[in-house]
């Protein structure tokens, strides 16, 4: 097989939209608007709901640049070269998110969330006449635990006599079946979502499923029907992709208005419920290490650390419930808290969200990142590449031993990618072989991390940090360290 | 917030499907290679419109004879 010829563009862009194409200049976020796209994204910025959406932060807020804006912008030949190659007509500058996250990330919680975004806009723009093109979560980012849209190419204006749903399919696929197969039978959005751009097909879930259960909703409709009525279809026929126009729009909104109400009842019937179990969502109340005193005293050492240096972007590593995520936000900072357990994730969401603080949950195994996906990997960045340098605080609190343990990554790695992904300060807590939670890992295989010392700890910490700080947490089998990165 | 029908459309049409998925259950076959990802889907999304159409024309009719006893009253 020939090697693809690497990539010849300076500016790497979006182009899967026959619309428009997003890209990143000089930190900035814009979007290149063709032909094709501009009077339906002049139709939305001018509709009453499209502005109230925005001012209410449910899509981004977007401003086209002016002639000068845009002059200046096309200036530079590399802009240029994308702006005449994808037909430019007008630029788009969008509102930063801080830290872009895809949906093989999320919780099931988030993406049911973004599900309940995705219909109130398809159902706020049809009393403007406009509706949605697709119904993706890659239409979607979060903002701390909120979600925004902010695909704006992804509005129409709609035929009033319309009465189909055209994203329908692909809302299921990529909002409905995932959710479903993580309710049925526990798989994560890693699993379902990861390698599927598209989501999950009907035809997919229904090998899964058990022949009583394809009779039952919400699997009737959603896997059963479509499954059997595809796969009956003649392929050749292709008039059903044909628009057909009903001559009463009244018919037809009433139409729209129940599929879109039907996908509403089958969203809140997937909706994940709180309490679930899993192994690491009772840690903080009965399967950890620590005595009241010595948590205070752990919970006042973060703060400290946190206040005194006013860390603003903070990454928990290993949140578990959030505990540390919360204080760090409380004082302000913004957060990224990453665990590999969805469930317990869930519940750091529900209470960022309901405590309205900035905490961006993240199913990210930081031994096992979300890696490049897409076209050439570079439709959606690694985690690494997206979070290198963007902190400048990293909690590791009751997690190194489980990178050195379970997934076996020596101590001088663990701090290096430490070093690379903060700029100031690492919280870190150092977890000799001799403590229980250690030993409980290790199961029998003590030998192979003898070696492992606090004084080889603060050799390997020095080569990137200055030790600010150290006090012991629970006996001496575990230390707090405070640590400043070298400049 | 629209308008969300009321139940007792949903009743009958719902039903209906429900038999119609009985009689294609009884003659399923297994789904083909090619098969067009959004196909079955559209297809299910038409036939459910076309049921909800009808409940929209005898909501229009039952509307229509309140109307007409209305002023009687």
């Amino acid at each position: 097989m020939s090697q693809p010829a690497p990539p010849t563009q300076a500016i790497t862009a979006s182009f899967r939209d026959p619309a428009g194409s997003l890209f990143r200049y000089q930190g900035r976020v814009l979007r290149v608007v063709n032909a094709i796209g501009v009077a339906d994204l002049e139709a939305f910025l001018a509709s009453p709901a499209g502005r109230k959406s925005m001012a209410a932060g449910a899509v981004v807020p977007t401003r086209a640049l002016d002639a000068a804006e845009c002059r200046e912008l096309l200036a530079d030949i590399s802009v240029r070269e994308l702006y005449d190659a994808r037909g430019g007509q007008m630029i788009l500058e969008h509102e930063q998110v801080d830290f872009p996250s895809f949906p093989y990330e999320w919780n099931a919680e988030m993406l049911h969330a973004a599900a309940l975004l995705t219909l109130d806009l398809a159902q706020a723009l049809l009393a403007d006449g406009l509706g949605l093109k697709d119904g993706t979560p890659y239409n979607i980012l979060f903002r701390g635990p909120e979600p925004v849209f902010i695909d704006v190419l992804s509005f129409e204006r709609r035929d009033p006599g319309d009465a189909t749903w055209l994203p329908y399919a692909q809302f299921v696929r990529t909002f409905l079946l995932p959710l479903l197969a993580n309710q049925a039978y526990g798989l994560g959005l890693d699993q379902t979502l990861t390698t599927r751009r598209d989501g999950l097909e009907p035809e997919e879930v229904y090998r899964w499923t058990k022949p009583w259960q394809r009779l039952r909703p919400p699997f009737f409709g959603l896997v059963a029907m479509p499954t059997w009525l595809g796969g009956k279809h003649k392929q050749d026929d292709t008039s059903i992709y044909r628009k057909k126009l009903l001559s009463d729009p009244e018919k037809a909104r009433y139409i729209l208005d129940h599929l879109l109400n039907g996908l509403r009842r089958t969203l809140q019937r997937l909706k994940p419920v709180a309490g679930t179990h899993s192994v690491w969502s009772d840690y903080m109340t009965t399967n950890n290490n620590y005595t009241a005193d010595h948590f205070q005293a752990k919970q006042r050492f973060v703060g400290e650390a946190l206040a005194e240096f006013r860390s603003r972007r903070v990454l928990d590593v290993g949140c578990n419930t959030g505990h540390f995520s919360a204080i760090a936000a409380r004082s302000g900072a913004k957060v990224v808290a990453l665990d590999y357990d969805p469930v317990v994730l869930g519940d750091v969401w529900r209470n960022a969200r309901q405590e309205k603080l900035e905490i961006l949950p993240l199913a990210v195994n930081v031994t096992r990142p979300s890696p490049g996906t897409g076209w050439r990997n570079l439709e959606c960045a690694s985690f690494l590449d997206r979070a290198r340098g963007k902190f400048d605080a990293v909690l590791m609190l009751a997690v190194i031993h489980h990178m050195l343990v379970t997934e076996r990554v020596p101590l001088a790695d663990i701090i290096d990618l430490a070093a690379e992904l903060t700029t100031n300060l690492l919280v870190i807590e150092f977890v000799a072989p001799d403590d229980s939670m250690f030993r409980r890992l290790t199961r029998g295989r003590e030998e192979l991390h003898q070696d492992l010392t606090p004084e080889l700890f603060e050799t390997l910490a020095g080569r990137h940090f200055e030790i600010v700080r150290m006090q012991y947490v629970e006996g001496t089998t575990r230390r707090l360290y405070l640590l400043r990165k070298r400049t | 917030m629209p308008k969300q029908p009321a139940k007792q459309f949903l009743n009958l049409p719902m039903r209906a499907v429900f038999l119609m998925a009985l009689a294609m259950f009884a003659t399923e076959r297994e789904a083909r290679a090619y098969t067009d990802p959004g196909t079955g889907a559209l297809i299910w999304q038409m036939a459910v419109a076309g049921l909800v159409g009808v409940g929209f024309y005898f909501r229009r009719i039952t509307a229509w004879f309140k109307n007409r006893k209305g002023p009687k009253d």
